[in-house]
């Protein structure tokens, strides 16, 4: 049974403009088959808390576990889908889906990998670079490379932002398709109250910098989250 | 296939035009100033043959040793300080000011310098191409490097990449064609600069062979000398082409 626990997770960091506080006290637990929803506003640490839990971001106060240990990529399997993909443009599909285990030096389960790859239509689209790929296709390729390497936790941010109305709510589909085949835990990142509304058993709402939990909400309407946040964000 | 097919012949018709054009003009001027300091193309290209079996490959094989171990050199160089810039804050603030101080300094003007410091052999040719050319290099390639998304490190990072393997899968593909462009551009400087390197302190290289035959005012000879180094960096410079269409496939598709 996957579990990932955090309990007062402080992140603090020295920019250019001296120390900034990005995440404070936070505490929240995410079962096996869950996916959490983090709502915020701008700046409240909802990439700095990603990054903790990809194992990227190792200083912090407090304790966050995967499985019951520490978030470490070199012994844990964790599937981070930034913003923007971070597709290699260098790469071609094939390669950029399967570069999870170029790194690991393991093997795919290739029959796997096909239904993977099959299910989000990326066959035809193998002997691309991404460059040659609409927003929609590099989105299903950042997709594809997360689940075939069957990650303990699924960590998305604001995934879709960056694609139109229906292109969004088409890859929305084929995610949950992809994740009901394959129910990993996952944690989204958005701004988009519908979305969360629509992918997320738990959502989170987070306060404005630094980012405390404020409440968690559970199988939530866009209405209640709406609610919510209009009542905290504008008390703040 | 069609299409590579297609570009190759592009290629090939521009290089065959642009060497028609040149000839062309040159065969013109030859015509119209009939002087003794303009030699005919043609009676140009009939003595190479003579000429290379002489000395001229002696000199020409000095010459592209000097030139290729200064630009693999600089490269080499350009890499690492553009790297130690962009992530050492400290050392990098103090390099990036260096640089921007440095980079306009007419580093020809320090030949005489060098020349104190390391003597007349090749390693003051050397230390002069690198210099000269290694500041473009550097600014090229801290340019490419500040481009390079922080997310993929991240999301590298995040599969438990080690620094080496985010070197060789994020920074040098990012920076590659950033460097080959750097280097196609000091290629042409770094053929300009050893020409003059050459014609002080050694009796190898083809600009020690063209200043040598100007002064026996021997011009066919001259004008032999200033064609196989053209041609000498014209090939270097079809080699960065060929080197970035090996290593930068994804920029062809």
């Amino acid at each position: 049974m996957s579990r990932t626990n955090i309990r007062d997770l402080s992140v603090c960091y020295a920019g250019t403009n001296g120390t900034t506080h990005a995440l404070d006290r936070l505490s929240f637990s995410l079962s096996d088959g869950e996916i959490w929803g983090i709502v915020g506003p701008s700046g409240c640490g909802k990439s700095t808390l990603l990054r903790v839990l990809a194992g990227v971001l190792t200083t912090y106060d407090g304790e966050v576990s995967i499985n019951g240990t520490r978030p470490d990529p070199k012994r844990q399997s964790i599937g981070l889908i930034p913003q923007n993909y971070a597709l290699l443009n260098w790469k071609r599909v094939e390669e950029n889906i399967f570069l999870p285990f170029v790194i690991r030096r393991t093997y795919p389960d290739r029959a796997y990998a096909d239904a993977v790859i099959h299910s989000l239509g990326l066959d035809s689209l193998l002997r691309r670079y991404p460059h040659e790929l609409s927003g929609g296709q590099q989105q299903r390729v950042a997709l594809a490379r997360s689940f075939i390497q069957q990650p303990d936790l699924l960590l998305m941010d604001e995934p879709f932002s960056a694609l139109d109305t229906l292109t969004a709510e088409r890859c929305r589909r084929l995610f949950r398709e992809v994740w009901q085949e394959n129910p990993v835990s996952t944690l989204l990142v958005t701004h988009n109250i519908f979305e969360a509304a629509e992918l997320c058993s738990h959502v989170a709402i987070l306060s404005q910098s630094p980012g405390r939990l404020v409440r968690v909400l559970h199988t939530p309407t866009a209405e209640d989250i709406r609610l919510l946040i209009e009542t905290q964000w504008t008390e703040n | 296939m069609d299409g590579k097919l297609k570009h190759s012949h592009a290629v090939v018709t521009n290089i065959l035009l642009g060497a028609l054009l040149v000839n062309a003009v040159w065969w013109t001027a030859a015509r119209i100033f009939q002087t003794p300091a303009l030699v005919d193309p043609l009676t140009v290209y009939a003595h190479l043959g003579d000429a290379w079996q002489q000395s001229m490959s002696t000199h020409l094989a000095a010459s592209l040793w000097r030139v290729t171990v200064s630009v693999v050199l600089a490269g080499m160089i350009g890499l690492a300080v553009a790297l130690w810039m962009v992530r050492a804050r400290y050392a990098g603030k103090l390099l990036n000011a260096f640089v921007y101080f440095s980079y306009p300094v007419p580093k020809l003007a320090l030949l005489p310098i060098v020349m104190l410091l390391a003597g007349l052999g090749d390693l003051t040719k050397i230390i002069m191409i690198v210099l000269i050319i290694v500041f473009q290099i550097i600014v090229n390639l801290r340019d490419s490097l500040l481009q390079i998304p922080a997310e993929s490190y991240v999301m590298l990072t995040s599969l438990g990449a080690n620094r080496r393997q985010l070197f060789r899968h994020v920074t040098l593909p990012a920076v590659l064609p950033g460097l080959l462009s750097a280097l196609r551009v000091a290629i042409g400087t770094a053929i300009s600069v050893l020409f003059v390197t050459e014609t002080y302190g050694t009796d190898r290289g083809m600009g020690y062979y063209i200043v040598d035959a100007w002064m026996r005012i021997n011009y066919v000879d001259m004008y032999a000398g200033i064609v196989v180094l053209s041609m000498a960096g014209f090939f270097l410079f079809l080699l960065i082409d060929l080197l970035e269409k090996a290593l930068c496939r994804w920029r062809e598709a």
